[in-house]
């Protein structure tokens, strides 16, 4: 196998495996106000999301850049929680800045505070020949985060599915409403309950 | 206010799936560790040896040479050269064309920050294209342990990947 595949298997199998639980709920909260048929405005912010954490990740490795990993470690659940709440909070994206368009920008800057999380770990181990790796373990970060998406697009229809055998009444919200108000609860209390096990106070 | 049946349903399924999540979520101190060991094989050909440095967390270790000698994991993540010489021989493993372990000897350890820089080295034995190797280290602590190999044999380049359960593979 070549350098640059075992590289991509590893971030590959980093972003896919249970333990990832939090990058998972990121991306899930990400991609619960969206149906199947938005999954170009799902791309656009999940990419955003890999340049954000590509590039703190590459500053961290290379040394340009400090981060207490206690800290780290707390911001990334608050970022979940952050979008959960935002999801709940806005009903019509259609009056909101730039008519929501904004999700792609707080994904890159969420994603900033995620590369750094990564790169303590790779700092540590690939100390002397970084930019392979660290490109690779990158590019299978990517491909893991399309297989999560689409497995969370499933569990969203499967949500979806749900929602339409409960019958909720008229006076209800919209199903699509329900299921990101489901979702983003869940999500946001996990993140919640490990913000405060990770607080650095 | 009188909540929505639909509502009720969704919120009662999102707090029931919260907790099921907390339950089995992570629950470390370091949200989303990285298990990965990296060692790095260099043939010499001239000597007809073979030498690997082998990079790991110091800490996870510790703790796996602790659990297979069953005694308590040490507070400064140390372990002596004879414990993890014989931890290597157990999950670090070559054999030879004829399925013998190749043995290998101590060529020491160094610690910088949280990693620690395993030293072996066998003698007289064929170029990595004739051997197998097997890694499995750390396995028996993480479920998700990533060990990668790189090998180096005169112009000869190549990578491996070892994870939980893998036989194993030809060392290049």
């Amino acid at each position: 196998m070549s350098e640059l595949a075992t590289f991509i298997q590893l971030g590959f199998r980093h972003i896919v495996d249970i333990s990832a639980m939090d990058h998972i709920l990121f991306l899930l909260a990400l991609a619960a106000i969206y149906r199947f048929r938005d999954w170009r405005s799902t791309l656009w912010v999940v990419t955003a999301f890999t340049v954000g954490h590509s590039i703190t990740l590459g500053l961290a490795v290379t040394g340009l850049l400090t981060i207490s990993p206690g800290l780290v470690e707390f911001l990334i659940p608050l970022t979940i929680m952050i979008t959960a709440v935002e999801n709940i909070i806005v009903r019509d994206r259609g009056r909101t800045l730039w008519s929501g368009r904004y999700r792609p920008v707080f994904a890159g800057v969420f994603g900033l505070v995620h590369g750094a999380g990564f790169a303590s770990y790779l700092k540590s181990l690939f100390v002397d020949h970084v930019a392979l790796p660290l490109f690779g373990f990158n590019v299978g970060i990517e491909i893991g985060q399309v297989v999560v998406l689409v497995a969370a697009f499933s569990a969203l229809y499967g949500i979806d599915r749900a929602i339409a055998w409960l019958r909720p009444p008229p006076s209800a919200p919209a199903p699509l409403r329900l299921r990101v108000l489901a979702v983003s609860s869940l999500v946001a209390v996990v993140a919640a309950h490990w913000a405060i096990e990770r607080a650095p106070w | 206010m009188v909540m929505p049946h639909g509502v009720k349903c969704s919120l009662t399924l999102a707090f029931v799936l919260a907790a099921m999540a907390l339950a089995t979520g992570p629950n470390e101190a370091n949200a989303h560790p990285l298990h990965t060991t990296l060692a790095q094989l260099t043939y010499h050909d001239h000597e007809r040896a073979l030498e690997g440095s082998i990079r790991v967390f110091a800490g996870d270790f510790a703790a796996a040479v602790a659990k297979r000698k069953h005694f308590a994991m040490p507070n400064d993540d140390r372990v002596s050269d004879a414990d993890a010489m014989a931890y290597l021989q157990d999950t670090f493993r070559f054999t030879d064309a004829d399925g013998h372990a190749v043995p290998l000897s101590w060529c020491g350890s160094r610690r910088a920050g949280d990693v620690l820089w395993l030293c072996v080295r066998a003698s007289n034995v064929a170029p990595p294209n004739a051997l197998e190797l097997s890694d499995q280290m750390l396995c028996e602590l993480f479920d998700d342990q990533i060990n990668i190999v790189q090998a180096v044999s005169g112009t000869r380049h190549a990578s491996m990947l070892f994870t939980k359960g893998d036989g194993a593979k030809s060392a290049m």
